[in-house]
């Protein structure tokens, strides 16, 4: 008797899967499709001949590709995507690094040290993280144009030398979850407080490092409002900035748009794809965004 | 989410491992030097900035002279301006709109990537994709696609009949639903945060409900929607936090127009500083925007405790 109302249990939700099934993944399929699609159209107008952009209905696959708009587009570009490029990458690498070490290293104090007072601290770590950058903005600028660094890359990654507070957060949330038994073996072997944060702790957080270097970088890479405040020099500009700064001069000339932003967002793309599951942690493990 | 359960913990927390001796004295000194950096910076890079702030909105600032007290003058001059005050209809209707959308949007997405399936990986994989690559990149992309003569969407709408579809970011009316659309496309962090939540419900309470013959819808709203309820609720208040501080999509696109219909609150305050001089008025828009958010985190602290459902009131 039992076995029987299990079996048709059974063969009831096989057959509504199936059609679930089927229904999510057309579901699926079409939702992937709004997402792709202005991808694939970025590629397609990106290569085909400026003939074939301007017109109704749309082109999807051009009879003949051309890296005409990509070479024209290079040219056009000032200053040149190189120098964008690089600029990019060094400011983002520095971002990168300052904000991992720095943010690290407090959230190993706040997971590891006792203090009176820690507890109230680290609420304050967290509450800054409500704090909209457009506030602390004007005075920074007031400050750091005091210190004679207008036009130069030093606002852009200098503060994050000092711990992103999002980042404290994640660095304390796992290495409060190293066993103390660790800490403090190393420490009656004679293991500075140091010696712990960078032997023992560091080694052990390669996945936190991924994940907080990864929205380190995206963070770097996508900014627009610090290179847009205080560089003036072209010579200067990031990647955004001088896209941002193509965009409004050339939309005359469309089809060399596509090309430079497809050039800027390949590189993410390709890290995204190698590392989606520090992505993914990312997001899940603290459940907001930076 | 995690974050507000953890302001919680510390909040009702006290301190345990409070003890006295000199080896915890040394480890407290080892504490305090350890989080010097952060200390530093919130010193010289919040706290200082945001009091400057503060005194700013309430003087004329030349940067040769400083600040001189002008008293209540810039709020005033704001709220007797009309570019100002269209700036925060502008980025209320931004904020009151997409932040609704997205989550719906990112909910539905999260429940498809949440099936067992082959090949779910490579889904979420694309369905993140856009948020990841956000950036002005994408705002290039969406200006061509919402192109009036030979973007994508107006080719769709002409091909389903509309034979005068809307100039979008041409337009005073379309320019902000353009904007919209655009940042639908890359919610990708609300639908992780979303799937994270699903993943956690209990399967037992999905076939309870199956066996006491519950459909499809009813599982939805008797299970899914109230267990994901403060997860619901954290995104609600961050996305209408960080959809406060929208300001590049409308830069890149729009620089504010059509006649300052995508002129948000975060863009004018741009504008007012750096391009028009107008120190102290940015100031005063950033300390209401300050304000405002901070009654937002309020509003969440306090409504996290009370009309979400937590797993406990199920589990009873």
């Amino acid at each position: 008797m039992r076995k029987n109302i299990k079996g048709s249990f059974r063969l009831h939700q096989s057959t509504t899967t199936t059609i679930g099934k089927i229904i999510t993944y057309i579901l699926l399929i079409f939702f992937s499709s709004i997402f792709v699609i202005p991808l694939l159209w970025m590629i397609s107008t990106s290569l085909k001949d400026p003939s074939l952009i301007f017109v109704n209905p749309p082109v999807w696959i051009p009879p003949e590709i051309t890296l005409d708009n990509f070479r024209s587009g290079l040219r056009l570009m000032l200053p040149s995507f190189q120098t964008l490029f690089s600029n990019t990458i060094i400011v983002t690498l520095l971002i990168v690094f300052g904000s991992l070490f720095s943010s690290s290293i407090v959230g190993f104090a706040f997971a590891t040290f006792p203090a009176r007072g820690k507890n109230i601290l680290f609420l304050l770590v967290l509450t800054t993280l409500m704090i909209p950058p457009q506030v602390t903005l004007l005075p920074q600028f007031v400050f750091f144009n005091r210190l004679g660094w207008r036009n130069t890359w030093y606002p852009l990654f200098v503060p994050h030398f000092f711990a992103m507070p999002f980042f404290v957060f994640m660095f304390r949330q796992f290495f409060a979850s190293i066993p103390r038994e660790l800490f403090d073996s190393a420490e009656i072997d004679g293991c500075s407080p140091f010696g712990l944060y960078w032997r023992i702790a560091l080694p052990l957080a390669k996945p936190a490092f991924a994940t907080a270097g990864i929205f380190a970088f995206l963070g770097g890479w996508n900014d627009l409002l610090t290179p847009l405040v205080y560089l003036s020099d072209m010579k200067k500009f990031t990647l955004s900035l001088g896209l941002a700064n193509f965009q409004s001069t050339s939309w005359t000339y469309l089809q060399y748009l596509m090309p430079m932003a497809l050039l800027a967002v390949i590189p993410i793309i390709i890290l995204l794809f190698f590392a989606q599951k520090y992505f993914v942690q990312g997001v899940v493990t603290s459940g907001i965004k930076g | 989410m995690r974050i507000s359960t953890e302001i919680k913990n510390l909040i009702s927390k006290q301190d345990h491992t409070f003890k006295h001796g000199s080896l915890w004295k040394k480890k407290e000194r080892w504490f305090w030097l350890f989080i010097s950096p952060w200390i530093i910076g919130f010193i010289g890079l919040t706290l200082g900035p945001i009091i400057y702030a503060f005194a700013m909105s309430f003087s004329r600032f030349r940067f040769t002279e400083g600040l001189s007290w002008v008293g209540l003058r810039n709020y005033q001059i704001l709220f007797s301006d009309t570019v100002f005050l269209k700036a925060v209809s502008n980025t209320i209707y931004y904020a009151f709109v997409s932040v609704p959308l997205s989550l719906v949007f990112s909910f539905i997405l999260a429940y498809l990537l949440n099936q067992k399936l082959k090949g779910i990986t490579f889904f979420r994989t694309i369905f993140f994709l856009p948020t990841v690559i956000q950036g002005v990149a994408v705002f290039m992309l969406w200006g061509w696609i919402f192109n009036p003569r030979f973007g994508l969407i107006n080719f769709l709408l002409r091909s389903m009949g509309i034979g005068n579809p809307p100039i979008w970011l041409e337009s005073e009316i379309w320019a902000m639903p353009a904007i919209i659309i655009i940042g639908l496309w890359s919610t990708g962090w609300m639908m992780l945060v979303y799937l994270a939540a699903l993943q956690e419900i209990p399967k037992e309470l999905y076939e309870a409900c199956q066996i006491d013959g519950g459909s499809f819808t009813q599982k939805i709203i008797h299970i899914t929607l109230p267990m994901i309820s403060p997860v619901s609720l954290f995104l609600l208040i961050t996305g209408m936090i960080s959809s406060m501080q929208l300001y590049a999509p409308a830069y890149v696109l729009t620089q504010g127009g059509p006649n300052f219909a995508t002129t948000t609150i975060a863009l004018l305050i741009y504008y007012s500083a750096f391009r028009w001089n107008k120190m102290g008025q940015g100031a005063a828009m950033a300390v209401l925007l300050f304000i405002s958010i901070l009654i937002f985190t309020i509003i969440q602290l306090v409504l996290s405790g009370k009309w979400v459902h937590y797993r406990t009131g199920v589990d009873e």
